[in-house]
């Protein structure tokens, strides 16, 4: 049983000469949904006499009208008929305003096992979840978008607990977040209102490359040192030194290009980003990135601030440190 | 003098004085790790005499037989491993030719440039490239002891609603229990991404980047 707060805001000129402000649906069909023994607590703040009507039959416990004040006056929901709707008017100085409220159900199970994030190979055209400890008389739901959005998969009613497979993934080198919702039909004693449980993520990798060794021949050197281990031979390819670079990507770039003294194919970083997430905010402005194209570096991030939106912070510059090699190939 | 792998791939050039190739500075055997406990990683600082932020290469294995995945940090006198298995690791420093001392041998093959420098020192392993590894991918050679670079960088940070946490990704090396088979891929390193309030709060959290990070696998022997 829940208890929530309603504050009817009265004012003597318009346009809003009645503001809702708490729970309650402006249409039926966006009804909120109440459950019997919760409890709505109603208060005005604002000038002249305000009453709130309707409350209807089977719906509340006590259906007389309230006469608002600055302090809270309460209503409890009664045992009514599951999906019944009420809308309660509010009156004001000849103005009304509605707001609806319907009874719900049977609650759903949402107290499934947590769902990890996944990887998946490149080319892959479905992911598996494994559903655990959920009950049938739920129906579970994977969504995109967000907890109302587009049903990717369901899993079995009759059986929901085990591995379902969802047809639906990102494109390669790209991440989607899909969102796990639960909800109890009316033939279940539910409202079928849909309940976010959770969210994972999944990534498709990206199609990678790969160099081998020196290749083999009958001719070429080997070296062995003194301990009888192999210095250098013909099926080796050997490491060289490209470049190292240093310096700072302002506060209003996001890449930078450099020219390197040699040709490279590999760049370390040597001061990557120790610290990822601050205040729950996704360090992306200090985790860089780069590209290699024969002596051309490019550096570059995601955003120049924390927030993708831009609200968290401005843009902030950081530093990097790259040593780059190259391990060269058969010509 | 230059010298060609069995496929043509230039491995020492005595006529170009900044072809300045990697070979062996020290090697040892770190610390075990003690503290992993997944999905956190543990980790073990090596400090390195000599180290060089910039120049030197790490290179390292996981000793035993156990699959393990690992990435390394670098640092100002060393390096730091991180791994998901309570282990010690094998590593190999490498440094550019002529930031080495001159062989001390009478002989053998010692290749030096124009200018009398070491390019080629005999008494040294080079850094004996095995595979390059671009995105995803593996380097299987049956009996060898291959080593991987070490490097690192973050590959995502999820987030999920409280009471669950999102996690923390990052490129890593995973080994098999022989050790001639390294993979190289984005894997979970920590389970303390973001616990979100609700679906507005996740997208702050949530970072992902698709651009593909290199890694070289070499051929080395265990450190004596």
């Amino acid at each position: 049983m829940s208890t929530y707060d309603v504050t009817v805001i009265t004012n003597s000129e318009g346009p809003n000469y009645i503001s809702w402000s708490g729970n309650g649906g402006a249409s039926s069909n966006t009804a909120y949904e109440l459950f019997p023994g919760d409890v709505v607590n109603f208060k005005q703040v604002g000038v002249g006499t305000t009453v709130i009507s309707s409350f209807k039959s089977g719906f509340w416990t006590n259906t007389s009208n309230i006469t608002l004040t600055t302090s809270n006056q309460s209503k409890t929901v009664s045992s009514g008929t599951l999906l019944d709707i009420d809308g309660l008017v509010v009156s004001y100085s000849g103005y009304t305003l509605t707001r609806y409220f319907k009874m719900g159900g049977a609650l759903p199970d949402l107290t499934i096992d947590d769902i990890d994030d996944i990887l998946i190979s490149n080319g892959s055209t479905s992911h598996n979840v494994t559903i655990a400890n959920a009950t049938n008389t739920t129906t579970y739901e994977i969504r995109t978008g967000s907890s109302t959005g587009t049903v990717v998969a369901t899993a079995p009613s009759s059986s929901p607990n085990g591995t379902l497979t969802v047809n639906n993934v990102p494109a390669a080198g790209n991440s989607r977040t899909y969102f796990v919702t639960g909800r109890r039909s009316v033939a279940n004693g539910g409202s079928n209102t849909i309940s976010l449980i959770t969210a994972y993520g999944v990534t498709q990798e990206s199609p990678g490359s790969s160099v081998g060794d020196g290749g083999s021949s009958a001719y070429g050197l080997q070296v062995l040192d003194d301990a009888g281990d192999i210095v250098l031979e013909v099926s080796d390819r050997v490491i060289a030194f490209s470049d190292y670079v240093t310096g700072t990507l302002s506060s209003t770039r996001l890449s930078e290009t450099i020219t390197l003294a040699k040709e490279g194919t590999t760049v370390i970083d040597m001061a990557p980003a120790s610290v990822v997430i601050v205040n729950g905010v996704a360090q992306r402005q200090h985790i860089l990135y780069t590209t290699i194209s024969g002596t051309t570096l490019t550096v570059e991030r995601s955003s120049t601030s924390a927030s993708l939106s831009g609200t968290v912070a401005d843009g902030e510059s950081t530093s990097y440190k790259f040593l780059i090699v190259y391990d060269p190939e058969a010509v | 003098m230059k010298i060609y792998s069995g496929n043509g791939a230039l491995q020492l050039d005595s006529n170009d004085p900044t072809h300045l190739i990697y070979q062996k500075h020290t090697s040892g055997t770190s610390s075990a790790i003690t503290d992993a406990a997944a999905p956190e990683y543990g980790s073990t600082a090596i400090t390195v005499s000599g180290f060089t932020l910039g120049e030197d290469l790490i290179f390292i294995q996981p000793t035993g037989s156990a699959v393990v995945k690992a990435y390394v940090r670098p640092g100002g006198s060393g390096f730091t491993i991180y791994s998901n298995v309570n282990t010690s690791f094998y590593y190999h420093v490498f440094k550019k030719v002529t930031s080495l001392s001159d062989p001390s041998t009478q002989y053998g093959l010692v290749l030096k440039d124009a200018s009398d420098n070491v390019i080629f020192n005999p008494e040294r392993i080079a850094a004996r490239v095995k595979g390059r590894i671009t995105g995803t991918g593996g380097v299987s050679l049956s009996g060898k002891s291959l080593y991987a670079l070490g490097t690192f960088k973050f590959s995502a940070v999820t987030a999920a609603l409280s009471p669950r946490r999102g996690k923390i990704y990052g490129w890593v090396h995973t080994w098999n229990s022989a050790r001639d088979q390294v993979t190289f891929s984005s894997a979970k390193v920590s389970g303390l991404g973001y616990s979100a309030t609700d679906e507005a709060d996740m997208d702050d959290a949530f970072y992902f980047d698709n651009s593909l990070t290199s890694t070289l696998i070499i051929e080395a022997p265990d450190p004596i």
